[in-house]
């Protein structure tokens, strides 16, 4: 599947633009994300935690069926 | 039913998953906002965390020290979570930190540790008692500890901890099937071996990732030089290392034990990073070095009865996971075989 290649790169490069600017950032007043992790007694981290895993699972599940799907056309054409 | 493990995997992760996140915090007090006492008439504004503070049944508010219990003279419940005390201050009092308890018969007693600094002076904190006896046993309410720093992020002990057990769970797969190369020769095990790490790296990135999240939101950094943090970092380098170096020997036999040899030291490895070194040092992590596990908080064992579903429910998983991606290349090393 291309696009969650896609997805995947386009991620790593956030990630990647995202990192340097949060090196150099002055922590002194609770920024946006303080705010929000920190949001209904912390709750708003236990969502970012569940998310987190439910995504590593579709992205695990959208990577096996890139195989399998390779592997049923092998079948298709082999057979 | 051959595959009920499946069922029983997915329906602990499911209960457990919705329990973690439904079950409500126990009340707790979490702000005074006085810290200091001042000679006099001084008024403390207390407020808790799903407390439920109700004037008809009264709730008494005192400060505590080792040796004295010195109570608030009014006490006026404001809402549901924040009532107002005021104590009769005489002079002279300091140089002792004193915690403030409130006795609810609604939520039992809820210190707050060593919220007040007595002052200055030198006079101890004096007895004054409200005759209070309070109850031993706080209402029952299903609940999960209300610690200061974590709060809500409590509930992350059943979805964080779980990928870390997960993760060693497969580990110990990898080494048996590697073990099992070595006396067999069978490239079969060691493709299995290879699969179970393969699925141990999502959990140990799940772990990671989870880990720093929560990390951020307890400690203020996504990533601290920790013996714990570190060990898992350094973990999953080895295993990413295992992969490495079976991408670069090319004969597969070779390929199988070198591989096999290598699995077997890299879970020792794992060991001591993550569960041995980790103990022997200074760590911020719960449950090594000088900080306990969560178990210390969990008096009347309702976190463990979610945690411990929840990693049988994980580890269920985990083991699903491997299963399918050894059968699909099972399926791909068959289908090379009738290529040839």
């Amino acid at each position: 599947m291309p696009w969650t290649r896609t997805i995947a790169e386009a991620g790593a490069l956030l990630l990647c633009l995202a990192w340097p600017a949060r090196t150099f950032a002055q922590d002194n007043a609770p920024g946006w994300l303080e705010q929000s992790l920190h949001a209904a007694g912390k709750m708003n981290t236990v969502i970012a935690v569940v998310a987190v895993i439910l995504i590593g699972l579709l992205l695990w599940m959208a990577s096996l069926d890139r195989r399998l799907r390779k592997a049923e056309k092998r079948v298709e054409n082999g057979s | 039913m051959r595959h009920w493990w499946k069922l029983l995997g997915a329906v602990l992760v499911v209960g457990a998953s919705i329990t973690a996140l439904r079950v409500p915090l126990a009340p707790a007090l979490v702000h005074s906002s006085a810290d200091r006492l001042a000679p006099g008439e001084q008024a403390f504004r207390i407020t808790g965390y799903n407390t439920h503070f109700d004037q008809r049944v009264r709730p008494y508010v005192w400060l505590a020290t080792d040796d004295a219990k010195f109570c608030a003279t009014t006490v006026q419940v404001e809402g549901t979570g924040s009532l107002s005390a005021t104590f009769d201050i005489p002079n002279g009092l300091g140089g002792q930190l004193a915690h403030l308890v409130v006795f609810s018969p609604t939520d039992g007693v809820l210190p707050l540790y060593d919220a007040v600094w007595t002052g200055d002076g030198g006079t101890p904190l004096p007895d004054r008692n409200c005759d209070v006896t309070p109850l031993a046993m706080k209402p029952f309410d299903f609940s999960f500890p209300n610690r200061s720093l974590l709060y809500e992020t409590i509930r992350n002990l059943n979805f964080h901890v779980p990928m870390w057990f997960t993760m060693m769970l497969l580990q110990l797969v990898a080494v048996v099937y590697s073990v099992r190369t070595l006396r067999s020769n069978s490239l079969r095990d060691d493709d299995a071996a290879l699969q179970a790490v393969n699925v141990s790296l999502l959990f140990a990135a799940l772990g990671l990732i989870t880990g720093s999240i929560w990390a951020r939101a307890t400690w203020g950094a996504w990533w601290t030089n920790d013996t714990k943090l570190n060990g898992a970092a350094v973990t999953t380098l080895i295993y990413l290392a295992y992969l490495v170096l079976r991408g670069s020997v090319p004969e597969p036999s070779k390929r199988a034990r070198l591989a096999a040899i290598y699995n077997i030291f890299a879970f020792v490895l794992m060991l001591v990073f993550v569960m041995v070194l980790p103990r022997l040092t200074d760590s911020l992590h719960p449950g090594n070095g000088g900080n306990p596990a969560f178990s210390q908080y969990d008096l009347d064992d309702q976190l463990r009865l979610v945690f411990y579903p929840a990693v049988l429910g994980w580890m269920l998983v985990g083991t699903w996971a491997f299963t399918l991606k050894l059968r699909l290349s099972r399926l791909e090393h068959a289908l090379d075989e009738n290529d040839r």
